[in-house]
This record gives structure tokens, C-alpha cells and sequence, in this order.
């Protein structure tokens, strides 16, 4: 079954050592990073990482005593061309689905672009996007790019 | 409704009011005994006492006086008739210590019996004291007690908490006593270890040592699924025992056989209106080692009704929780402010974890407040935006309640330091500049 992807969202301060403390987890679990977001401000920040085994990291960050959540976001495997992000954001917003939170990354021997997306309703952006033609990708297929 | 000692714990006002006068000359009488009050009392004549307010005509008794004339100062008996001494927890400036003989110990533990069974709790029950021993109060006062009453006491003290949730597990624990911080941190470490805290046999928990708002009780009551109730004593007057929440959960019922209590200005020392809030001081009635006048115990509580009878039908008066310590105002850019007043919006939010730190700095000329909170892991679902949002309602419920802006920061579970006696929740550095 190709499930949903999930991406491990972690609170952390912002201090020096932090992040690494944090990617030292996942490399000790044998957690491999696919993308990586941080968004902080000049206290504390929200790391998102994108890993080939959520689960299993998301057990190595509550045994490390590291806040974490488990969060369903939509993995969108676009052309690698100008202009793609945008036609695909058009189509989410024409259809009033609403972005929360948006990163990229560039994957697999075919330079795919991939976009993870958290959406408010990602059941429909799912079946709109599918709609439109753009291909949602389940995990194992995103494990296996 | 049960009692420890129903006589006692009923005995119509104006009985209690007669009581209290011929104790109070009784232990006038004694004090002259000792040094310190020797002299004190020289100009006093407690014959013509009548009612249990002439205790005002009598001086104040301080903390400094107990370390002025530490160590044998106050005590008015021989010392081969004392049994055992106790030390004031020190959470303010220099130790103290407090003697007692053996009829010393058995008031004290039958006032803790009383306040035991007050709380529905009975002999069936087994109870575990997680609370300092040795020369804090706490520990052997509740511990005298539970034994006076029957339970089966688990003396497990403070700390080691895995195998206090252990001795819960395997001793099917059903009454505890524990201050708040360590009981809310032993809860953490129970989800951490894959627990319930609902899933224990507890029902009943005692929480004191620690001022703390109703907002604290209820998150201990819903957390561990118990009935919780307040403590209140001080080593200077025996320790635990003094006051204690009935099943009512509505003020805790002073003794007033065996303690004469005053709610007075803190500034000026005088007698409050009934309901006012101010400085408890306190007399005690029936202390022989170590008897003590008008102690003033920097406590800030008031009266919540005025001998009107309990539904549990005790007559003794019930006084509020302790807001704070004369002593633990802080004055923020001229606002006079309590930390339980802080506490008590945190813990309003259930994405706070339990701990907390109230820090007050100077920048420049301006006071600066910054509240310290620990995230709740649970609470946490990974956005930053709900983060920064619930940064600026905290935010903002604090400033309506104490007018200050304070400056809110998150941080980590388990990273703020963590006591397992008294927690230190404020730091003050404008004094060191």
C-alpha cells in the first residue's frame, strides 16, 4: 500500500549545536535525510525533515528527548522546468485550497522535482491535483527515487 | 463524614474562642520560660486576657528573632525533655531550628491525622511520602502522621523517580504527598516510561511545600485522575498540619485549637478587616519546647469565610491559598506582582509543559520581565506560525493580569533547570548591579 508521507517536524532552541545535535539523531537511527526546511526566528525554530524512514525517526528523536510531530504533508513530482512551482500553486488556489507550509528539492537519477506541500485539505488538493494531471507520489515511491 | 477527632474539630465557636483565650495565657505563661521571651514579656499581663484578639497587645515575633537566638533561645523546656529538632527549609535566607518534646510530636501528628482524614483519606489506604525527609518538616510530619492514622507509609522520599513510580506500581500506592513541580515531573517521566498516570491505583494526593494556584491542582487532579488537596505549615509552626483542605476544596481549615491566627498589613502590622488579604501570623496554643507569639510568617493569604460552618461541618476557620510571600513580590517597573499570578496563566494553556522561570533583569533603566516556558511535547504539531501565535496569547493573558509586558520564550522539554525540593522559579539579578 503506498501510504501517505509523512515529514518529522522539531521544535528546537536556537543555539549553536542545536541542528547538529538533531541530524546526529537521525544518522545514528540510520535515518536517511531526504530535504530539509528550517524556518526559526531568533529564538526558537521548527526543523522539517523529509527522511526515508518517519517512523523510525520519529522514535529516535522521542527516545532522545527531542520535541517532534508527525505531520501528513503531499510529496508532488513536477517537471524540472521554469515555471512548474508556479502553474501547479495556480491550480491549488484556484480550487481555494490553502498552503500552509511549501518546500522543494531535486531527487533521483531523472532531476524530478519534488514539492512537499502541507495543505489545508489534503484529501482534496490530492484529487485536484491527480485531476490536473500532476502525480501525488506515495512513500514507497518516494523512498525509492 | 468522618473525623480524626470530631470533638475537636467541631467545638462550637465561642467554645473554641474560650479555648483559645486560656491557651493563649497558658503559653504566655510558658514563654516566659525561655530567654528570648523572658524579657519580651516582662510588661505583659495575660490575666486580663478575655478574648483571643487581646493577642494583639502582644509583640511581634520574627524570623530574625528564631536566627538572632538560634540556637536554645526560645525554648522553655529542659533539654533531656526534648525529643527531636527540625530545621526551617532555608528557601529564604539563614536556617532556623525548631524544637520538640514527645507531647510536642503528638499534637503535631494528630493535627496531620486530622487534616489525613479530612481529605477522605482512611487506614485501607497506602500512602506514599514523596517529599524531603531529614530536617525539612515535610517529610516525617505527614509521615507521623499517616502511621497516627494507620495507613501503610511508604517513606520513598524525594527523587529516584523511576522507582517512585515503580513503588506505585507494585505497592498499588493510593494516597500521596508531594509538592506540585515534582509531582507534575513525575508524571512526565511516567509517559516517558510508557505509563498512564491515570492507569495507578492513586486517588488522593496532598500537595504542598510550594505555594500554587488552583489552575496547578486541577492539572494535577486531571493528569493523575485523583482528588488533590492543600497543605499548608511551616516549620516554624511544627510544619505540615497547620491548615488543610476538607473534601469542600474550598480554604483550608485552619486549626484554631492549637493556633491562634491574625491576618495583618505586612507594612504596618495591623489587624485586616475579615476577608482582606494579608500577612498570616500566627500564635501557637499548645507548644510546650518551643512555643511561639505573633509569629509573622511572611505568608499573604486571607480568610475565606468567618467561622460560618463548613459543609463538612467543622468550625474551624478556612484561609485561601497562600498567593505568595511578603517576601517573593516582585516590583516590575513599579508593578507590584506575584509569581503564582504568572503561574496561573501558564497554566491555563495546555500546550505549556509544568515547568516554568519568571526572570527579571535591568536593561538599562528599564526592567525587563521574561517568562521561561517549557513547550508541552504533546501539544507540539510541527508549526511554527501556532508557536509564534501561542507565544503572543500568553503573552498577552499575562500583561491583562499583572499589567507588565513580560517576554515569553519557548524552550525545550526537561530543559529548564528542575528541582525535586522547592523549585526556584524567579531570578532577580537587578540587585547585583
Amino acid at each position: 500500500m503506498n501510504k501517505m508521507v509523512k515529514q518529522l517536524n522539531v521544535f528546537s532552541e536556537d543555539q549553536p549545536g542545536k541542528l547538529d545535535r538533531i541530524t546526529g539523531v537521525l544518522a545514528d537511527a540510520n535515518v536517511n535525510i531526504l530535504a530539509v526546511k528550517i524556518s526559526s526566528d531568533e529564538e526558537y525554530g521548527v526543523f522539517q525533515f523529509l527522511v526515508d524512514d518517519p517512523e523510525k525517526g520519529f522514535r529516535a528523536f522521542k527516545q532522545a528527548g527531542i520535541t517532534v510531530s508527525l505531520k501528513d504533508v503531499l510529496t508532488v513530482s513536477v517537471e524540472n522546468k521554469l515555471g512548474s512551482l508556479h502553474h501547479m500553486l495556480d491550480t491549488l488556489r484556484k480550487d481555494n485550497i490553502d498552503i500552509e507550509d511549501c518546500h522543494g528539492f531535486v531527487a533521483g537519477r531523472e532531476k524530478k522535482g519534488i514539492i512537499v506541500l502541507e495543505v489545508s485539505d489534503p484529501a482534496a488538493a490530492r484529487r485536484i491535483l491527480e485531476q490536473h494531471g500532476y502525480s501525488v507520489i506515495g512513500s514507497s515511491e518516494l523512498y525509492s527515487l | 463524614m468522618t473525623f480524626w477527632d470530631e470533638n475537636a474539630e467541631t467545638l462550637p465557636r465561642d467554645e473554641l474562642k474560650e479555648l483559645q483565650v486560656k491557651r493563649l495565657k497558658d503559653t504566655v505563661a510558658r514563654c516566659r520560660k525561655s530567654i528570648f521571651y523572658g524579657n519580651r514579656l516582662k510588661d505583659v499581663d495575660e490575666s486580663r486576657f478575655s478574648k483571643p484578639e487581646d493577642v494583639a497587645l502582644l509583640p511581634f515575633t520574627t524570623k530574625n528573632d528564631l536566627r538572632m537566638n538560634y540556637d536554645f533561645g526560645l525554648v522553655t523546656v529542659p533539654q533531656d525533655e526534648i525529643v527531636r529538632m527540625h530545621s526551617s527549609s532555608g528557601t529564604t535566607g539563614k536556617a532556623t531550628v525548631i524544637f520538640h518534646t514527645r507531647g510536642d510530636i503528638e499534637t503535631w501528628s494528630d493535627l496531620v491525622a486530622r487534616c489525613i482524614v479530612m481529605t477522605g483519606a482512611n487506614r485501607a489506604d497506602v500512602f506514599q511520602n514523596i517529599i524531603s525527609y531529614g530536617m525539612f518538616t515535610g517529610g516525617l510530619g505527614l509521615h507521623y502522621g499517616a502511621e497516627k492514622v494507620g495507613m501503610l507509609t511508604i517513606p520513598s522520599g524525594v527523587g529516584n523517580t523511576k522507582r517512585q513510580i515503580q513503588l506505585m506500581k507494585d505497592f498499588n500506592t493510593t494516597v500521596f504527598h508531594a509538592t506540585p513541580s515534582y509531582i507534575l515531573y513525575v508524571s512526565e517521566v511516567m509517559v516517558q516510561e510508557g505509563y498512564d498516570p491515570k492507569e495507578f491505583d492513586l486517588r488522593i494526593g496532598f500537595v504542598g511545600a510550594e505555594p500554587h494556584s488552583e489552575q496547578t491542582r486541577q492539572r494535577i487532579e486531571d493528569i493523575y485522575d485523583i482528588d488533590a488537596f492543600n497543605s499548608y505549615g511551616m516549620s516554624e509552626l511544627n510544619g505540615p498540619g497547620v491548615a488543610f483542605e476538607c473534601e469542600e476544596k474550598n480554604g483550608m481549615h485552619f486549626w484554631e485549637d492549637q493556633y491562634l491566627l491574625e491576618v495583618v498589613n505586612p507594612q504596618t502590622g495591623e489587624k485586616l478587616a475579615p476577608g482582606e488579604e494579608g500577612e498570616l501570623v500566627v500564635t501557637t496554643l499548645g507548644r510546650e519546647a518551643m512555643p511561639i507569639i505573633r509569629y509573622r510568617t511572611g505568608d499573604l493569604a486571607r480568610i475565606v469565610d468567618d467561622g460560618d460552618k463548613c459543609a463538612c461541618g467543622r468550625t474551624h476557620v478556612r484561609i485561601s491559598r497562600i498567593k505568595g510571600r511578603c517576601d517573593d513580590m516582585l516590583i516590575v517597573r513599579g508593578v507590584n506582582l506575584y509569581p503564582s499570578q504568572i503561574e496561573d496563566v501558564l497554566m491555563s494553556f495546555p500546550e505549556v509543559a509544568t515547568n516554568y522561570q519568571i526572570l527579571v533583569e535591568r536593561e538599562g533603566a528599564l526592567d525587563s520581565l521574561t517568562v521561561k516556558v517549557e513547550l508541552y511535547p504533546k501539544m507540539f504539531d510541527g508549526d511554527l506560525r501556532k508557536l509564534k501565535k501561542l507565544e503572543s496569547d500568553i503573552t498577552k493573558s499575562i500583561q491583562e493580569d499583572i499589567v507588565v509586558r513580560p517576554k515569553v520564550e519557548f524552550h525545550e522539554p526537561g530543559s529548564l533547570p528542575r528541582t525535586e525540593g522547592k523549585a526556584v522559579r524567579v531570578i532577580d539579578t537587578r540587585g547585583e548591579m
